[in-house]
């Protein structure tokens, strides 16, 4: 990363090479069209490539990094498709405030392989949660809601998806830690 | 304290990227504000988060895609390099205010960068891919189309005058050949015509002379009279026709405009039973979620019921409660449980209920709650209480976002036995 950062373009095709799998699999997840996939996908390592010195050096977490800020970038596609009009326009600070991740500076390092090894463990992590636990999660992760439009989407009160969300990431935090013991 | 705690309750959302804009902003300043949040948590949710796509069947992308990136990137290098330029450019300019200019949505290159950045750029670009970089100068072109641009520069330059005279001598042979058939014609009309016209003349002049027998001019009246008639029928005929065919253009023209009109009627009810059925659509789909949601409560809702350790607690009401009443159902097993309010009175829109949790003289938030319908259900966290302590729990009226403490205006008590 520290090499993208210099504009070393070979350090950004051996990225490319390395995370672009995943990243379209996410993308393809969150829009479901092939060519607009394609366009996000060339837009993020764009990003990458304009934006590398915004990583924090010191955590190391490429994989986490490079992960939301793909998510970031295909949900907010998706919602500009699904709001037009109402979304602000894109700019470079709007750019750095919504699509870049603001990592924790305490975040531990995980790397992609680490990532797929855990798949299974995920699987089980995420079947024992609730439905409504999933749902939500899903709503939030993939198709870009906010917990607002959840609530309002699902004629609930805000409080309980703000719930809804809490409890699902504790759980599925419990349940993997439980898996890979 | 609480709103540290009510801060670091929002670590959730913001790691699974769903926070509103609010709570962003009430994040954002208190992090300016020099405030500080429970990082090792949100590290760990942002880390889990990022693990979720992990468990998508992976797709690669295809190969082309690579020379797509490329080809951004090289578009995305032509765009700073001219943002450079022009930026250069205008710091050259005398009598430009050089603290004024600023590149925007571009990193800010410092001009004795420029160069360096450029060569950065193109090392970059260049290794990144298999496409070759188009230049955009003639030479460039030549390189790549050799063949195209040799056969451009073995023709000689033409001038715009070349070009002009070329065009006005083509224009005079045009008019040469124009007037030169025109005269030919001319000589033709002239010439050739002059003798049959002085013969018929001639015979025009010399046909009245002859006389004809009385039986011949008899029959020419009688051919003459028929003639007539024919003519006169044969207009008719015409004007006849001529009715009908605007008659029959008349009744084409209501026709299609009834099947116009029909179409366009059609196709409103069409459009309009279209619409009531996609509003259905979105009423039944919005059930079904709505639906689905409660049915995953309820499930919930079995699990605490399920649990080792269930404590029913009937909450009193007080004179501000009416007919409403409420129950918890707790399991301390599990951390969490249900309040259960019935027939509550209706609050302002800018109130709400909230619910209280006692212990030793402190007073902990379990949520705050607007009730809509008759009876709800609503899902509660409770804190980790340790030893015997007295537990109390009240439900007061608060404002909407809720309160820090509570009110005196309580609806609810009661006691954890």
């Amino acid at each position: 990363m520290q090499r993208v950062a210099n504009y070393d373009s070979k350090a950004l095709e051996i990225l490319y090479n390395k995370y672009s799998p995943i990243l379209y699999t996410l993308i393809k997840k969150i829009l479901s069209d092939d060519k607009i996939a394609s366009e996000v996908l060339a837009d993020v390592f764009v990003i990458v490539w304009l934006k590398a010195h915004r990583f924090n050096f010191k955590t190391g977490n490429v994989y986490s990094w490079l992960v939301l800020l793909t998510r970031n970038k295909a949900v907010d596609t998706l919602r500009r498709n699904r709001f037009k009009a109402g979304m602000p326009e894109y700019t470079d600070r709007y750019e750095d405030k919504y699509i870049l991740p603001e990592l924790s500076p305490e975040i531990d390092v995980l790397d992609l392989e680490t990532a797929l090894n855990l798949k299974e463990n995920m699987e089980s992590a995420l079947k024992k949660l609730t439905d409504a636990q999933q749902y939500v999660l899903y709503l939030a992760f993939y198709e870009g809601f906010t917990q607002n439009e959840i609530a309002t989407k699902l004629n609930i009160p805000i409080a309980t998806v703000k719930l809804k969300v809490k409890n699902a990431l504790k759980n599925l935090h419990d349940n993997l830690v439980g898996e890979s013991a | 304290m609480n709103q540290l705690k009510n801060l670091n309750e929002l670590i959730y959302a913001s790691a699974l990227g769903c926070l509103d804009d609010d709570d962003l902003l009430l994040l954002e300043n208190f992090l300016s504000s020099g405030g500080s949040l429970n990082w090792k948590d949100l590290g760990e949710y942002q880390n889990l988060v990022a693990l979720l796509p992990a468990i998508i069947e992976i797709e690669n992308p295809r190969k082309e895609l690579k020379d797509k990136v490329a080809r951004k990137l090289y578009r995305v290098r032509d765009r700073i390099k001219k943002e450079i330029t022009k930026e250069s450019a205008r710091k050259l300019t005398p009598g430009n205010n050089l603290s004024h200019t600023t590149i925007s949505n571009e990193p800010d290159f410092e001009s004795d960068d420029f160069y360096n950045v450029e060569e950065k750029l193109n090392t970059a670009t260049r290794d990144f891919d298999v496409i070759k970089p188009v230049k955009k100068t003639n030479e460039g072109k030549k390189e790549e189309f050799p063949e195209q641009d040799k056969s451009f520069d073995s023709e000689e330059p033409v001038s715009e005058e070349d070009v002009k005279v070329d065009v006005t001598i083509e224009k005079e042979q045009k008019i040469k050949n124009v007037q030169h058939s025109d005269e030919s014609i001319e000589e033709n009309i002239i010439e050739e015509p002059e003798k049959p016209v002085k013969q018929v003349e001639e015979n025009i002049i010399k046909e009245p002379e002859t006389t004809l027998p009385p039986e011949v001019e008899e029959s020419t009246k009688e051919f003459e009279y028929r003639r007539k008639k024919q003519r006169e029928k044969f207009a008719e005929f015409e004007k006849k026709k001529e009715k009908k065919s605007s008659a029959g253009f008349v009744i084409g023209f209501v026709l299609f405009f009834i099947v116009v009109a029909g179409l366009i009627i059609t196709y409103f009810n069409i459009s309009n039973e279209v619409k009531e059925y996609k509003t259905q659509v979105q009423k039944l789909n919005s059930q079904i979620e709505s639906l689905s949601m409660k049915m995953a409560n309820n499930i919930d809702f079995e699990r605490i019921l399920s649990s080792k350790n269930v404590q029913i607690i009937n909450l009193t009401g007080s004179r501000l409660t009416g007919d409403g009443y409420g129950k918890l159902i707790l399991s301390f097993d599990e951390s969490s449980g249900y309040l259960q309010l019935t027939q509550m009175p209706y609050l302002d829109e800018n109130k709400a209920y909230q619910l209280w949790l006692k212990s030793d003289r402190e007073f902990i938030s379990l949520g705050v709650f607007y009730p809509v319908a008759r009876i709800e259900y609503y899902p509660i966290n409770l804190p980790e209480i340790r030893g015997n302590k007295s537990i109390e729990f009240l439900l007061t009226e608060e404002p909407a976002g809720g309160a820090k403490l509570p009110s005196r205006k309580i609806f609810l008590t009661g006691k954890l036995k």
